[in-house]
C-alpha cells in the first residue's frame, strides 16, 4: 500500500482525501493488509468459493407490474429536479 | 480518408481482410423489469414516472429476478442450439455513471446463460453461413442521460433502469459490413420471431456494438481491435464499419499500427470518433452477486421450454420451398417475420395457390403496411379474407386493381369480401358490348390521337384504357378493354386507308 | 411501573387494563427524557406522533384488536428503513434521508401492533464495534457512562439495557447484535440468514447481514422471533415458507465447547464461561471438546468479504436521487466526491478503500476468491461440527465494555468480533445471553446452532435463563 495506489482507490470509490487522511488511510490500510495477508499461507484447494450462506435462491414467478406508484412515495425526496427529471452538472459525453 | 476509386477499394480489399464481430443488447418485452416489479417498456410514461424505489436504487431495496426474463434467455439460447447454464448466477459490475443507479450493473460475467451457440446467416439465395455466438447474457439496462435539454445539466431519466437485456456476443466470425448488416437484420427477425423483444429500433430495443480489426487476406492471425459504439441501425452499423475499415486500412497502410481502443460512430459526420484507449478503460471489479443466490436451470426447465418453442424461421423456410415450391428469395422474404410466415402458409392452403399467396403477400399486403403503419409491423388482414380475395381476382369476379385496392379496404378489419363486393358493387364488368361502347365513346372523343396510336406510340394505350376504366368507374376488365380499343383502332385505320384510296 | 418487564408482563399490564397504551408510552417517553441524555442511545424520538399512535391504538384495544404487540414500545436501529421517518444509518450521507417505505421488519412489528418508538443510534452504516463512528455522537453504556456500549447496534442495547423501551431490532453482520448485548448485559439474538427479511434494511455486507432483536429476555426474543419471520417475495435470499428445515427443540442436548477459544481471555471472564457451561451440565446437557476454526483467519476471510461486499452496496450513496448533495458543484466528479467525502466516516471510508482494494483487478482473486475458499472451509468445518453436537457455547465477545477514550488502532476493534464472525460466515443462528457481571460489568456468552437451529438456541436460552438471573440486573443510571 502506498499514496500512488490509494490514489487509485479513491478514484474508483469516487471519494478525495486531503493529505492529512492519505497518510493515515495508508497507514491504516497497511495494517489491514498486514493482518489479512494471512490467508495467502493457507491451503483451499479443494474448496469452491463460498457467495452465498444458504442454498436458497427465490425467483419472481409472476410477470405483473405493480401496483404501487412510487413516485407518490418519493414525493419526500429533497434531491432537486426539474421537470420530472434529476439533475446533475452537465456530463461530458464519454 | 474516404477512399476516391472502385479500383482503390478493389486493391485494397484483395490485401485486406476485416474481422468483425458483433455484440448486441436486446431489450426483453417482459412485462416488468428484470429485478422489480416496475412495468417494463412504458414508453409513454413521464420522466421518471415508471422508476420504482427497487430501480432507483434506495437504500434498503433489493433485486429479485424475474423468472419470465430468464425464460426468455433459455429460448434464445435453444434457438441458437448454444449450451444452456446449470445455474443462472449475477455478478455486479462496478462503474460510477449518473444513470447508472447502483453504482454497479447487474449482469452474468463468469456464467452467462448460454455459451457457444451456432447462428445460421441466410442469403436470398438460400446459402448459409454460420457464425459462432460466444456468449448470451443477461443484464439490467441503465437510466438515460440527457445532455441537450439544459444548458448546463445532465438531466436523468431512469424509467429505462432494469430493464432486461439479453446481450449476445458473437465471435469475429464476420467479414464484411453488409454481413454484419444482415447478421444484426437477422438476430433482429429472430428475437420478434421468437416473442422475445418488440424489436422497435427507434426505441433501442435492440442496440449494437461491433469489434473491427483487420489482417492481411489469408492470415490466420488478429489484429488490434477497435470497439465501435452506439450502431444503433442496420444502415449506420453498415456506414460506421466501412468508415473504421478504411481509416483502419489508412492507418496500416502508412505503416502505422492500430490503437485498442473504444470508438464511437457520429452518424451526422459518417465518422467514427476516438472515446478511450484501452488501457484507460475502467476497471469492473466484477463480483457475484450477493443479493442474488444461484437460481438452478434444471434439465426439465430446459426441455420444457425447448418442446413449446415456434418452429424456426430456417426450418419454416426449408419447408416453404420444399413442400410449397417457393423460389429460395421469397421463402427468405416471407420468413423474415413470423406473422408473415403464418399468414402466407394459412392463405396457401385456403386458396391452394401457394405461388400467388406469396405473390399477394409480398407485394400489396407489405406495400400496404408499409403505407398505412409504417410504426408496426403488425399484419392485419387475415388468411380468410386474402384467400378469398386471391380466388376472386383469379376466377375474375374483380379486377387485379380493385383486388389491390381492397387489400386496403379489408385491412385492419373483420369485413367480409363477398358484402363488400355485394355492397360496393365493384363486381367486374366482363360485359363485351357495353365494354365496346365505353371504348367506341373514348375513341371518338380522341379522334386527334389515334395517327399517334397508329404510329406505334404504345403508352398511349395505357392512356385510352384509363379513360374507359373512369367511364366504368373502374370496373371494366382491363383486359377485355384493351381487346375492345385493339379492334376499334384497327376498324378506324382500315376507314383511313379506305379514305386515302378515294 | 417497572421499566424492566418482559414482553409478556406488559402484555398482561395491557390486556387487564392496569395500564392504557398511552400511560405506558408516556412512562417510556419520561424515561427517554430523563436518561437518555447520558446514553445517547436514541437519535430520532417523537413523542407526539408516539402518543397519537398510543391513544388510536388505546381505542382499538377498546374494540377488541388485539395483536401480539399491541400497544408494546418497539425501537428500530437507524438502517431500518420506516416511512416518512428519517433513516440515516447514523451516517453524515444520509442525515436528511426520509424513507419513502416500510423495511419488512418493519411492517410485521407493525401489524402485530408495535409502537414504532424511534430509531436508534448505531455505527455509521453498522461499522464498528463500540458505536463510536455515529454521526450523531456516540452512545455512552448504562453500566458505566465512560465506556461503549460495544456496536454496532449499540444504540438499541443500550437502550434496552437502560429500560427505556422494552425491545428494539438490530442487525448482525459479523456480531453487531451479540457484541452489544454483551457489553450490555442484555439478550441478543441473531436468526439464520435469511428467515428474517433483509428488505429495507439499509445493507452493508449482504452475503452476512442479518436481522435479529435486543431484549432483555430469551422468551422476549422468543416471541419477536416468532412476530418478525416471514417469507418476503422481495427478498431473493428470503426462505420460503416451503423449506421446512426447522431443527426440532429437544433436551438435553450435546454441546460442543473449545477451551482453546477462551486462551489469552481475562480470567473473570473465562471464570463466567465455565459456570454457563456448568449450569447446562446442571440442566443435563452434555458437553463434547470441539475443535474450532482458526480465528484470526476467519476475521481476514470476514473483513475480506464485508468489505468488498460494503464497497459495492455503498456505491449508490453517489448525491444523485436522494440523500445529501454537495452544493455547488461543477463537475460530476466533484458531485460524487463532494458527496461521498463529507458523507461517509473515517470508518466507512476506510472500508470501502479496502473492499475496493480486494475487489480490483490483480487482487480479487488472491483476496475475495481466497476469502470464500476460506468462508467453505469454515462452513465446512461448522457442517461437521453439527453432526457431532447440537449447539456450540462460546464467549459473546473477548472483553467487557471497554472505555470510550481508550485507543485502538483498526485491526485491534476488528479482533472485537473473532467470536462472532464465524457465525455470520456460515448463516448460522446465534444468542448471547448475560452470563455475569465482571468488574461491575455485564458479559455475555454465545449459544451457535445449526441453520435452522434457532427455536432450538432459543428453547436452550430459556432454560438458562430459568436457572441464572444475570440477564435480571440493571444498571444503575
Amino acid at each position: 500500500m502506498n499514496s500512488k495506489i490509494l490514489k487509485e482507490l479513491c478514484a474508483r470509490c469516487a471519494l478525495a482525501l486531503n493529505d492529512t487522511e492519505n497518510e493515515r488511510m495508508v497507514a491504516d490500510l497497511t495494517l489491514i493488509l498486514d493482518y489479512v495477508d494471512q490467508i495467502h499461507a493457507v491451503t483451499t484447494d479443494g474448496f469452491e468459493p463460498l457467495i452465498h450462506p444458504l442454498n436458497i435462491g427465490n425467483v419472481r414467478e409472476l410477470d405483473e407490474p405493480e401496483t404501487t406508484r412510487h413516485q407518490d412515495l418519493i414525493q419526500m425526496k429533497s434531491i432537486e429536479t426539474v421537470e420530472d427529471f434529476y439533475v446533475v452538472p452537465k456530463v461530458i459525453k464519454p | 480518408m474516404a477512399f476516391a476509386t472502385t479500383q482503390d477499394m478493389n486493391e485494397v480489399a484483395s490485401k485486406w481482410e476485416a474481422v468483425i464481430g458483433l455484440e448486441v443488447h436486446v431489450q426483453l418485452n417482459t412485462r416488468t423489469k428484470l429485478f422489480s416489479r416496475t412495468r417494463n417498456g412504458d414508453v409513454s410514461a413521464a420522466p421518471n414516472q415508471s422508476a420504482s424505489l427497487v430501480d432507483l436504487a434506495y437504500p434498503g431495496t433489493l433485486p429479485v429476478l424475474n423468472q419470465t426474463a430468464l425464460t426468455h434467455a433459455v429460448k434464445f439460447g435453444a434457438a441458437i442450439d448454444g449450451s444452456i447454464a446449470k445455474v443462472c448466477l449475477f455478478d455486479r459490475k462496478h462503474y460510477f455513471y449518473p444513470d447508472l443507479p447502483k453504482g454497479y450493473q447487474i449482469s452474468q460475467y463468469s456464467h452467462p446463460i448460454v455459451s457457444s451457440g451456432v447462428f445460421n446467416l441466410w442469403n436470398e439465395n438460400g446459402q448459409a453461413k454460420a457464425v459462432r455466438i460466444r456468449r448470451v447474457h443477461l443484464e439490467e439496462d441503465a437510466g438515460k442521460s440527457i445532455h441537450d435539454r439544459l444548458p448546463n445539466e445532465t438531466v436523468l431519466d431512469f424509467n429505462r433502469a432494469g430493464t432486461p437485456l439479453l446481450e449476445i456476443v458473437t465471435e469475429p466470425d464476420l467479414r464484411t459490413p453488409s454481413e454484419a448488416a444482415t447478421c444484426l437484420r437477422q438476430l433482429h427477425a429472430l428475437v420478434i420471431w421468437l416473442g422475445l423483444c418488440s424489436g422497435n429500433l427507434n426505441e433501442g430495443a435492440i442496440r449494437c456494438d461491433a469489434n473491427v480489426s483487420l489482417r492481411h487476406r489469408g492470415s490466420n492471425r488478429y489484429g488490434t481491435v477497435c470497439e465501435l459504439k452506439n450502431l444503433n441501425s442496420f444502415k449506420f452499423l453498415k456506414r460506421a464499419l466501412r468508415y473504421e475499415i478504411e481509416r483502419q486500412v489508412a492507418v496500416l497502410s502508412g505503416g502505422a499500427s492500430v490503437q485498442r481502443e473504444t470508438r464511437s460512430y457520429d452518424p451526422a459526420s459518417g465518422s467514427t470518433i476516438s472515446l478511450r484507449p484501452k488501457e484507460q478503460q475502467e476497471e469492473y471489479r466484477y463480483f457475484p452477486d450477493p443479493d442474488l443466490p444461484p437460481i438452478p436451470i434444471s434439465d426439465e426447465f430446459t426441455s420444457q421450454i425447448k418442446t413449446s418453442m415456434p418452429e424456426l424461421p430456417e426450418t419454416v423456410r426449408d419447408r416453404f420451398v420444399k413442400v410449397y415450391g417457393l423460389a429460395t428469395d421469397q421463402a427468405y422474404r416471407l420468413t423474415l417475420e413470423k406473422p408473415l410466415a403464418e399468414l402466407f402458409e394459412a392463405t396457401a392452403k385456403l386458396c391452394k395457390d401457394p405461388q400467388l399467396a406469396a405473390n399477394w403477400i409480398l407485394g400489396e399486403v407489405i406495400a400496404i403496411r408499409k403505407r398505412t403503419q409504417p410504426q408496426t409491423p403488425k399484419i392485419t388482414i387475415t388468411a380468410t379474407q386474402l384467400a378469398q380475395l386471391i380466388e376472386r381476382v383469379k376466377d375474375g369476379t374483380l379486377s387485379l386493381n380493385t383486388g389491390k385496392e381492397l387489400v386496403g379496404r379489408l385491412w385492419a378489419t373483420d369485413l367480409d369480401l363477398d358484402e363488400i363486393v355485394k355492397t360496393h358493387d365493384i363486381t367486374q364488368i366482363s360485359d363485351r358490348d357495353q365494354i365496346s361502347e365505353w371504348s367506341a365513346k373514348v375513341v371518338d372523343e380522341n379522334q386527334e390521337l389515334i395517327p399517334k396510336l397508329l404510329d406505334g406510340e404504345e403508352k398511349l394505350y395505357e392512356y385510352f384504357i384509363g379513360q374507359v376504366m373512369r367511364l366504368s368507374r373502374g370496373k371494366a376488365n382491363p383486359h377485355l378493354v384493351r381487346q375492345a380499343l385493339e379492334r376499334l383502332v384497327l376498324a378506324d385505320e382500315k376507314h383511313c386507308s379506305n379514305e386515302n384510296d378515294d | 411501573m417497572d421499566p424492566y418487564q418482559s414482553l409478556k408482563q406488559l402484555r398482561q399490564l395491557l390486556d387487564s387494563k392496569q395500564i392504557s397504551v398511552t400511560e405506558l408510552c408516556q412512562y417510556f417517553l419520561d424515561r427517554i427524557a430523563q436518561f437518555d441524555q447520558r446514553t445517547n442511545s436514541f437519535v430520532s424520538v417523537e413523542p407526539e406522533q408516539v402518543l397519537a399512535e398510543a391513544r388510536s391504538t388505546d381505542k382499538t384495544i377498546d374494540q377488541g384488536v388485539n395483536g401480539q404487540l399491541t400497544g408494546i414500545p418497539v425501537a428500530h436501529k437507524d438502517n431500518f428503513c420506516v416511512r416518512g421517518k428519517r433513516t440515516s444509518c447514523c451516517s453524515n450521507l444520509l442525515r436528511t434521508f426520509i424513507a419513502p417505505y416500510d423495511a419488512t421488519i418493519v411492517k410485521n412489528i407493525a401489524k402485530a401492533g408495535g409502537i414504532y418508538f424511534g430509531k436508534t443510534n448505531m455505527d455509521e452504516f453498522a461499522m464498528g464495534t463500540s458505536n463510536q463512528t455515529s454521526v450523531w455522537g456516540p452512545v455512552r453504556n448504562p453500566w458505566d457512562l465512560s465506556r461503549v456500549p460495544g456496536g454496532s447496534s449499540g444504540g438499541s442495547a443500550a437502550a434496552v439495557a437502560a429500560g427505556l423501551v422494552p425491545v428494539a431490532t438490530g442487525s448482525d453482520t459479523g456480531g453487531s447484535i451479540r457484541q452489544p448485548a454483551s457489553f450490555c448485559g442484555v439478550t441478543g439474538f441473531k436468526p439464520t440468514y435469511g428467515r428474517l427479511s433483509r428488505y429495507g434494511m439499509i445493507a452493508f455486507a449482504s452475503s452476512l447481514d442479518q436481522a435479529g432483536t435486543l431484549t432483555r429476555t430469551a422468551q422476549d426474543a422468543t416471541t419477536m422471533f416468532q412476530i418478525l419471520q416471514s417469507h418476503d417475495s422481495q427478498d431473493a435470499t428470503s426462505v420460503p415458507s416451503s423449506i421446512n428445515k426447522k431443527v426440532q427443540i429437544k433436551h438435553p442436548l450435546t454441546i460442543g465447547y473449545s477451551a482453546s477459544l477462551l486462551n489469552g481471555l481475562d480470567s473473570d471472564i473465562v471464570a463466567r464461561i465455565e459456570a454457563s457451561r456448568n449450569t447446562l451440565e446442571q440442566l443435563g446437557s452434555k458437553f463434547v471438546d470441539v475443535e474450532v476454526f482458526d480465528q484470526d483467519l476467519a476475521l481476514s476471510s470476514y473483513y475480506i468479504i464485508s468489505c468488498a461486499e460494503a464497497s459495492s452496496n455503498l456505491a449508490r450513496f453517489d448525491g444523485v436521487r436522494y440523500g445529501s448533495r454537495a452544493k455547488s458543484v461543477s463537475s460530476i466528479q466533484d458531485l460524487y466526491e463532494d458527496t461521498r467525502s463529507h458523507g461517509f466516516g473515517a470508518e466507512v471510508k476506510r472500508r470501502l478503500l479496502a473492499g475496493t482494494y480486494f475487489l480490483s483487478n490483480n487482487s480479487s482473486e488472491n483476496y475475495v476468491q481466497k476469502a470464500q475458499k476460506i468462508r467453505r472451509m469454515v462452513y465446512e468445518l461448522y457442517n461437521e461440527l453439527f453432526q457431532k453436537v447440537d449447539v456450540v457455547l462460546a464467549p459473546s465477545s473477548p472483553s467487557t465494555a471497554f472505555r470510550l477514550d481508550e485507543e485502538h488502532d483498526s485491526t485491534d476493534m476488528y479482533r472485537q468480533d473473532r467470536f462472532t464472525v464465524p457465525v455470520n460466515l456460515c448463516g448460522l443462528p446465534a444468542i448471547s445471553v448475560p452470563c455475569g457481571l465482571v468488574n461491575g460489568l455485564p458479559i455475555g456468552v454465545q449459544f451457535i446452532g445449526p441453520q435452522f437451529g434457532d427455536e432450538l438456541i432459543l428453547d436452550l436460552a430459556e432454560r438458562f435463563q430459568k436457572e441464572t438471573s444475570w440477564h435480571l440486573q440493571r444498571p444503575k443510571i
